[in-house]
């Protein structure tokens, strides 16, 4: 059999006619080498408190892998789970059921982590499930991206303010109901949940996140304008009314001075770590601020140790290949077979973009102290599971780019 | 459900494009923000990587002093003068006690019964709770130590710490204390060997420095670390014995003579310069160097308030750490003339048969009124007579001759001072020796010395006065004199060696230079000798010993400032000796600062200093492996050994008795000596009558001891036997008709058993030399 005969033959048509090709194969290698890396940097950085976690007579007696090991048998699972997302059509995503499915599910953790939650740094953001803790504002994000691409796609052009429908008050109304209201007030259902825990950078990325979509989706601008600002005045309320904010605003701008908090602390030791790695690092391993100095290394403060021992040049390749991840993202949205397959592209790319740039600003000290993980390097299974699939999703979508566009728009990259 | 409204193809290629600018804008939102990343990054990893680095250092890395251990400091025959152990500082850090709030009360208690402190001194030291570093007790033990580790550990204890450090021990305390010095708390040396070679001994501290967790558990040792070098140690020249000996004879002149103001006692090898020993008292407890003597503590006590016990303290302290032989000058009087005559038999400008008449005084240009002698005139005298007579007249002459200008430059020579500066400057110097605190001499400047119009100057320089030098500067060019002429470098530090005994410094002994040539040494020897030996004229005969060859001088100087302050006459005795003349090795100094008026002996030289000199020089020189030659007149006065003559019949008893130079009774009938007195072995004067005993034992009766003091020895022998007692003596008889019984060691009234030997101490008592010579 010929190449373009196998070709042929393994293309279906799609629920809208569309053709299922190949996953973009460009995004799955950038995903598997940042995993890869994540992995690895994983394992370095959690090995020093590892090996210190239980002692005998002043030796260390604990496994260095023990942290690693876990989060690479949960990437399995993760991986695994990529590749059924991206077997899967997107119809199936858009299927009332799913897309309500997770929705629903997604309310009911956020409302139970609030009730049955374990308090962690301060705040209520995990479900204990025995062998493994849950973070359902991960999930969270997922579920608005999906509902809302659906809910985008559902409505079609009546959520369009055309000039048209601008002049006729009527008109006008029923399109911003559908374009901000059936909007908003999900929306700030779950926002409200998740800063309930609470945990702003999550409200902070999920709000952005939707914001994207609707401005992607076309919807009315006014209100959602006046939604963004009402936010940033709510943020700016919120950072100076709560103690809790304060500590950490604190410690942002006088992260070397001598302080008592442990947000200071953990940004002082992230500041030294990078900055003692220099340009080409201590070498991968040779980290010594994982042994204890920066208690979030394996967690949030990942990055300060690759900046330790990869040095600039590391770093900098690292955020290389976000930064291709997130284009190439961009790109699959760009042309995406509809407008669910953009939406949900371009939401996942922006959770992605916005996590990324958030936890390396962090960690830099560019922005205060709030608990984001770094995709494919944080130790969290939550967070990465959902992660894979949400990059399996945006496989699924990338095999349903029209071959027409794939083959003359995107060469470039390729 | 699919598509309810179709639309155009325009409409939807519109509605893409549009879609597609929306994602485009947030690509590049996204790709600058993370631009703007990499430019931070930038900052912290490249710009400020140095000051991070720093940071990270400074947390990261731990250092670990390693002491290095003090060199030790050995005599010359490898006795150990003192050495470093390790010891303990415990200190409290108030600072952690509040953090930790620990219970200050309870550890103050509980360190106060462990470590014998005083337990309101405790409570004092954390009430500073700003304070990490409270020191509760210095040096104490490893045992004392590992207690108070044992204590934190069970309370888990984090204010109370322990500090390795060193502890110097002196293993004979008093000895040679100035000489060796001692080291202050911070482990520097403060005094003497101590503080000279303090870099020497201190050696270099190392560290390690290891790469820690957050929670200090050592993850790598670095290479930067630095290892110890331990200090080298010192040998000495002092010798510990011989040092006893100077100690021991100086501390019994210092109480003879009720010395007011210290002594002091240089005992050089002429050869080297090395100083073999060196004494100034009083002397302290090298272990315990801030403890001042009973008596200034009690004046200290008596002060009427802090200020001023304090500062009686801190003199107290000061003059105990004196060490007088280097760091006091003083006009050194007649022992100079010495220096005098050397120069001047160098110079030529004089001869044996020159005569020099003493009519009593002498005025030389310059002076107002004629300058007196010691004595009313010593008439016509040859050189020796006058080097004998120790005659200021003749030395003012034998000065003149030299002239002022050869006169300093030979003192410059001899090291006493130095040309090379102005000739209106005070030409000072010092020997160079290599303990700390040295004094310079003091001179007239060359200007007003050799004034050809004023030689007044140069008339009392002559015979040592007007100006000061120390004690070592004296020995040293009066060793250079009799060795052949050679100025050498006195020096106490012979070697320094490193832990492995490897030779790191050696003293070298080239001689300065040449000042007198030998024949002119021989002669300034074979002079010296007429002065100790010459029983008629020499004014140093206190300092023969029968069957040594000794040469010397005496000295009188009058401390002439302290005249002036307090209208009382305060005299420096002093002698200086040297043994064997014939073949000089040792010279000895003893000088005794202002003795007492009422001590019973006449304030000079000869009747002071030349005694102590000579029972040092009895005790060193068999030391020094210098046997005694007697000479028949010398040994016909010494004490005898009794032979043990018990079980012999009275015949042989008797025979062994007369070969030993004894004589004996017979107490008994029997043919058998059954007992003896004295018993066998003992030692007795000469003429003693030995009991022999020919039925059972000897008597055993008490007698009375009689006072002996102040009669002849060979007075003292009659009277003893008269008591039935026997004396004898551990200084040489060499005239027992002429030498007076000073002290005896079993104080007269006190009841002994028959028979007993009492030891006595004689001197000569020479009444012939009565003056300030």
């Amino acid at each position: 059999m010929t190449e373009a005969k196998m070709k042929t033959k393994r293309r279906k048509l799609t629920a809208d006619g569309a053709i299922r090709g190949q996953i973009d194969i460009p995004y799955l290698l950038l995903v598997l080498i940042l995993l890869a890396i994540g992995l690895m940097s994983l394992y370095s950085a959690s090995s020093g408190s590892d090996t210190f976690s239980t002692m005998e007579n002043g030796v260390p007696t604990g496994h260095s892998y023990s942290t690693a090991l876990r989060q690479a048998l949960i990437a399995v699972v993760g991986v695994a789970l990529m590749g059924l997302a991206a077997w899967l059509p997107m119809r199936i995503y858009r299927s009332r059921g799913a897309t309500l499915g997770l929705w629903y599910l997604s309310i009911l953790l956020l409302v139970a982590v609030l009730v049955i939650g374990v308090v962690g740094g301060g705040a209520r953001r995990w479900l204990n499930l025995g062998f493994f803790s849950f973070q359902p504002s991960e999930l969270a994000k997922l579920a608005v991206i999906m509902r809302f691409a659906a809910e985008v796609q559902k409505k079609g052009d009546s959520m369009v303010l055309t000039p048209e429908k601008e002049a006729d008050p009527k008109l006008r109304r029923l399109t911003i109901r559908a374009g901000f209201w059936d909007f908003i007030w999900r929306l700030a259902l779950v926002a409200l949940l998740v800063v309930l825990e609470p945990h702003f950078s999550a409200t902070f990325i999920i709000l952005t996140v939707a914001v994207v979509m609707m401005f992607i989706a076309d919807a009315p601008k006014k209100p959602w304008i006046a939604c963004i600002v009402l936010g940033l005045a709510a943020g700016f309320i919120a950072v100076h009314f709560t103690d809790y904010a304060q500590e950490r605003l604190l410690a942002w701008r006088k992260p070397l001075e001598e302080t008592s908090t442990d947000a200071g602390y953990q940004t002082l030791q992230s500041l030294i770590a990078i900055g003692s790695g220099g340009l080409t690092g201590l070498g991968f391993g040779a980290s010594r601020q994982k042994f204890m100095y920066l208690p979030e290394h394996s967690n949030d403060f990942i990055f300060s140790i690759v900046c330790e021992e990869m040095g600039f040049i590391g770093a900098v390749l690292i955020l290389i290949l976000f930064a291709l991840l997130i284009i190439r993202g961009y790109q699959l949205a760009a042309h995406a077979a509809n407008r669910y397959n953009c939406l949900v592209c371009a939401g996942i790319t922006t959770n992605l973009a916005l996590q990324v740039i958030l936890n390396v600003a962090v960690v830099t000290n560019l922005i205060p102290n709030t608990g984001i993980s770094l995709p494919f390097f944080s130790s969290g299974g939550t967070a990465l599971i959902v992660q894979l699939v949400e990059m399996g999703i945006v496989l699924s979508a990338s095999a349903e780019i029209p071959t027409r566009v794939r083959t003359v728009t995107m060469q470039v990259v390729q | 459900m699919v598509q309810k409204i179709p639309r155009s193809s325009k409409e939807e290629i519109r509605e893409r494009s549009r879609t597609q600018k929306v994602i485009t804008v947030c690509g590049i939102v996204a790709s600058v923000l993370f631009l703007v990343l990499i430019a931070r990054l930038a900052v912290l990893q490249i710009r400020d990587h140095e000051k991070y680095t720093s940071l990270a250092v400074n947390q990261q890395v731990s250092s670990t002093e390693v002491l290095a251990k003090r060199g030790s400091i050995y005599d010359s025959t490898h006795k150990t003068l003192a050495v470093s152990s390790e010891a303990y500082n415990v200190f409290i850090s108030p600072a952690e006690m509040a953090k930790y709030s620990e219970d200050g009360q309870q550890i103050a208690a509980d360190l106060a019964t462990m470590l014998k402190v005083d337990e309101n001194e405790i409570l004092r030291a954390e009430q500073d709770t700003e304070s990490w570093y409270e020191i509760i007790a210095r040096k104490v033990d490893r045992d004392a130590a590992e207690a108070v580790r044992s204590y934190i550990d069970e309370n888990d204890l984090n204010s109370v710490h322990l500090e390795a450090v060193q502890q110097r021990k002196y293993p004979y305390n008093e000895l040679a204390c100035h000489v060796v010095g001692f080291v202050g708390d911070e482990g520097t040396g403060l005094s003497g060997i101590e503080y000279y070679y303090d870099d020497a001994l201190t050696g270099t501290a190392g560290k390690t420095q290891e790469l820690t967790t957050a929670n200090g558990e050592v993850l790598a040792y670095l290479d930067s670390g630095t290892d110890s070098s331990q200090g080298y140690n010192a040998v000495c020249t002092i010798d510990a014995t011989i040092q006893y000996y100077l100690e021991k004879n100086l501390q019994q002149a210092v109480s003879d003579y009720k010395v007011q103001n210290g002594a002091g006692a240089i005992a050089m090898d002429v050869n080297t310069g090395a100083i073999l020993g060196m004494a100034s008292l009083n002397n302290f407890d090298l272990n315990d160097y801030l403890k001042i003597s009973e008596e200034d503590q009690k004046k200290v006590d008596a002060a009427p308030n802090d200020t001023e016990a304090n500062a009686l303290e801190t003199q107290a302290r000061e003059t105990m750490w004196r060490n007088k032989c280097i760091q006091d000058t003083y006009e050194p009087g007649s022992t100079f003339k010495i220096l005098t005559l050397s120069m001047a038999l160098q110079q030529g400008v004089v001869s044996d048969s020159d005569n020099f008449y003493c009519g009593g005084s002498l005025q030389v240009i310059g002076d107002s009124e004629p300058r007196n002698c010691w004595s009313d005139g010593h008439g016509n005298q040859n050189l020796t007579q006058a080097v004998m007579h120790s005659c200021n007249v003749a030395f003012m002459q034998i000065g003149l001759k030299v002239g002022a200008d050869s006169f300093y430059k030979y003192c410059d020579a001899f090291g006493l001072l130095n040309l090379t500066g102005n000739s209106s400057d005070e030409p000072s110097s010092s020997t160079g020796i290599d303990l700390a605190g040295e004094s310079s001499s003091i001179w007239w400047s060359p200007a007003v010395f050799c004034d050809p119009n004023n030689q007044s100057q140069l008339a009392a320089a002559s015979f040592g006065q007007t100006f000061n030098i120390t004690p070592l500067q004296l020995v040293t060019a009066v060793s250079a004199c009799v060795n052949g002429g050679y100025l050498m470098k006195p020096y106490v530090v012979s070697q320094l060696t490193d832990s492995d005994g490897k030779v790191i410094y050696s003293h070298s002994t080239d001689p300065l230079r040449q000042v007198i040539s030998s024949s002119v040494s021989k002669k300034v020897c074979s002079i010296l000798e007429q002065v100790v030996s010459n029983s008629e004229e020499g004014t140093g005969t206190n300092a023969y010993i029968a069957g040594y060859r000794i040469g010397g001088k005496t000295g009188t100087s009058e401390k002439v400032s302290n005249e002036v302050e307090t209208g009382e006459m305060e005299y420096i005795v002093s002698f200086i000796g040297i043994a064997p003349i014939d073949d000089p090795q040792i010279a000895v100094l003893v000088f005794l600062d202002t003795p007492s008026y009422d001590c019973g002996t006449y304030i000079s030289g000869g009747q002071m200093a030349a005694p102590t000199v000579r029972n040092i020089l009895e005790d060193v020189l068999p030391y020094l492996g210098i046997s005694p030659e007697y000479t028949e007149e010398e040994t016909q006065y010494l004490d005898r050994t009794v032979p043990n003559v018990t079980g012999l019949s009275t015949e042989e008893a008797a025979a062994e008795l007369e070969k030993a130079g004894l004589e004996c009774i017979i107490d008994g009938d029997g043919d058998t000596v059954t007992d003896q007195l004295p018993v066998g072995n003992s030692k007795v004067a000469k003429g003693s009558l030995v009991t022999l005993y020919t039925e059972g034992e000897a008597d055993s009766q008490l007698v009375a001891v009689p006072d002996l003091t102040g009669v002849s020895y060979e007075q003292a022998v009659s009277i003893a036997r008269d008591s039935g007692l026997y004396v004898c003596t551990d200084s040489i008889v060499s005239d027992p008709s002429m030498q007076v019984v000073t002290a005896q060691g079993i104080e007269a009234g006190k009841q002994v058993k028959y028979g007993t030997v009492l030891r006595v101490t004689i001197k000569t008592n020479d009444t012939r030399n009565i003056g300030h010579y």
